[in-house]
């Protein structure tokens, strides 16, 4: 049975470095599809659409909300030429309702040991509207290495430097954060993968550079030293959101190549610069995320922060407008008191402002969010402290004889692009 | 955070339901037996809700409390209490809102949120 699996492109925000990393879900969903099932994977963001009228099915997988209305397109086009369209991920759940318009069937869930029986029912033509397996949440054994043997390894690459492969070791967050959807989708409770089966994953992925994008690593201190240990043998070096607060913790993190994390600064605290200081103590750098628009920002907030940003030394930092995402609490208390005024989904990319600021006017967010980034990157731009950034990788990796010195032949090409001289 | 956290003047036991996707989810309830009106109020339990919000499936929870409890939809004050988490964050602050319907062929339809105050929901139910 032959299968396209599409990952919809999306635009991405301007004046922003744009890097196209291998995508996560597709390569899960992949692993997760029968053995007949013969699967041909584009990623729109490197690869155009061919539209491919010998597939048996379609399917779409959408990650982020601003690119549901671009993927419900691509589906109303293979619709037209008489194709099924199935859909799945992240977005595909949250906007599950609009998307059964664009779709001959929605998957809401998770998809280990659930592809058997979604593939017969379409082989027997009686693929169902919906398959709803929200919070029904697959024996966590059950999910083995992702088939990372569909991408188009080579699109994943800028200058002949290789992206960082996605990986993930747990699923679930037992955080409630404000404005964030895993709580709807993947449930209030910390699932971690049987250590045995996370290193087993590890061990298959061809790229000593790794982002492993569990929702925060800080949910237990036990599970998270022995990811550690483990890893330390492996010599991956890596990226993650938030690393636990402890010395023991940030110092195994350190010796397993934790090269740098995200990590949110919402405020201005002695707490946000010891956390800061203590992940550099430990050889690892910070990216700050920084949301604007809380309500309880006014504009002067918001310049002191990014004042602050500088005091602290943040290594990189990523500015971003609340956005009200479907199923948070961020949504509800924003529509609750009417102040969403903007539903395009295509406009919810964290960067543009689609609701009323408790403080200010829409356009002054816009413009104070603008004004983030250009006084962030003033005196050193977003590229030079990427390259620093870089330059700290590349030094572990020669310290622990790992690096990989880049592809010559891809040295002018940007994600499957020739660079414009 | 647990039930204890909450303020049990607007919660008088828990309701459990299946919410949007047929998902297990609970929310406090009271109920409150007026001369021309039943007042239910129903109160966000947050992580003590392994489900979804009372705001994204409001109408049809609604309609299961009314049916569990034999509450004439047509006679429904429904109010839903935002409780307040122990944060120094202001979003968590506590905030209700009176949720109006349409109502038609014994259905609930077309909820809409109007802000009040503690003051005015507890005079309103004479806590």
């Amino acid at each position: 049975m032959k299968f396209h699996l599409i990952y919809p492109k999306w635009k991405k925000l301007a004046g922003q470095t744009h890097f196209n990393l291998p995508p996560h879900g597709p390569v899960v969903m992949a692993a997760a599809l029968p053995d007949y099932v013969d699967v041909q994977f584009t990623d729109e963001n490197v690869d155009d659409i061919i539209f491919d009228d010998t597939v048996d099915l379609v399917g779409i997988s959408v990650m982020l909300t601003a690119q549901i209305k671009h993927a419900w397109e691509i589906a109303d086009e293979y619709r037209r030429r008489g194709k099924t369209v199935i859909f799945g991920g992240i977005a595909s759940s949250l906007h599950a309702r609009e998307t059964k318009a664009h779709a001959d069937s929605v998957f809401l869930g998770e998809v280990e040991g659930r592809m058997e029986q979604v593939f017969e029912d379409f082989s027997k033509g009686e693929l169902k509207p919906i398959y709803n397996f929200m919070m029904k949440h697959p024996d966590i054994e059950l999910i083995g290495p992702a088939k990372r043997s569909i991408l188009n390894r080579e699109k994943y690459y800028h200058k002949g430097i290789q992206m960082v492969d996605l990986f993930h070791a747990s699923r679930g967050c037992r955080f409630n954060c404000y404005p964030c959807c895993v709580p709807f989708l993947g449930g209030k409770s910390f699932r971690p993968r049987p250590m045995d089966k996370v290193l087993e994953e590890l061990e298959t992925i061809d790229n000593n550079r790794l982002f492993i994008v569990d929702n925060s690593l800080a949910q237990d201190k036990e599970w998270e030293k022995d990811l550690f240990r483990n890893m330390i043998p492996m010599k991956k070096k890596w990226v993650s959101h938030t690393i636990q607060d402890d010395p023991e913790v940030l110092d195994l993190a350190a010796q397993a190549g934790a090269w740098y994390v995200y990590q949110a600064v919402f405020d201005t605290s002695d707490y946000i610069k010891e956390r800061i200081k203590k992940y550099h103590d430990h050889g690892i750098m910070v990216e700050g995320t920084i949301l604007l628009g809380m309500d309880n920002q006014t504009e002067d907030d918001i310049k002191r922060l990014v004042d602050f940003l500088h005091e602290v030394n943040l290594d990189l930092a990523e500015f971003t407008v609340l956005t009200p995402f479907l199923h948070t609490k961020s949504y509800d208390d924003l529509f609750r008191e009417k102040r969403i005024f903007d539903t395009d989904w295509s406009n919810y990319n964290a960067g543009q402002v689609v609701f009323q600021p408790k403080h200010m006017s829409p356009e002054r967010l816009q413009e104070l969010y603008q004004y983030a980034w250009d006084s962030f990157y003033k005196d050193e731009s977003q590229e030079q402290k990427m390259f620093k950034l870089m330059m700290s990788v590349v030094e572990k990796e020669m310290r622990d004889k790992t690096y990989r010195p880049r592809k010559e032949e891809l040295a002018g090409i940007s994600f499957g692009k020739r660079i414009k001289r | 955070m647990n039930l204890d956290d909450f303020e049990y003047n607007f919660i008088d036991e828990i309701y459990h339901y299946a919410g949007l996707w047929e998902r297990k989810s609970t929310c406090g309830i009271k109920i409150v037996e007026k001369p021309n009106t039943t007042i239910v109020i129903s109160t966000d339990l947050y992580k003590e809700n392994p489900g979804g919000s009372i705001t994204e499936f409001v109408a049809e929870l609604a309609m299961l409390i009314c049916d569990s409890y034999k509450v004439d939809i047509s006679n429904l004050t429904f109010i839903n209490h935002i409780p307040e988490v122990k944060s120094s964050l202001e979003f968590y602050a506590e905030a209700f809102y009176r949720v109006s319907f349409d109502v038609q062929d014994g259905k609930l339809s077309n909820p809409d949120w109007h802000k009040m105050t503690r003051e005015e929901i507890k005079a309103m139910v004479d806590l």
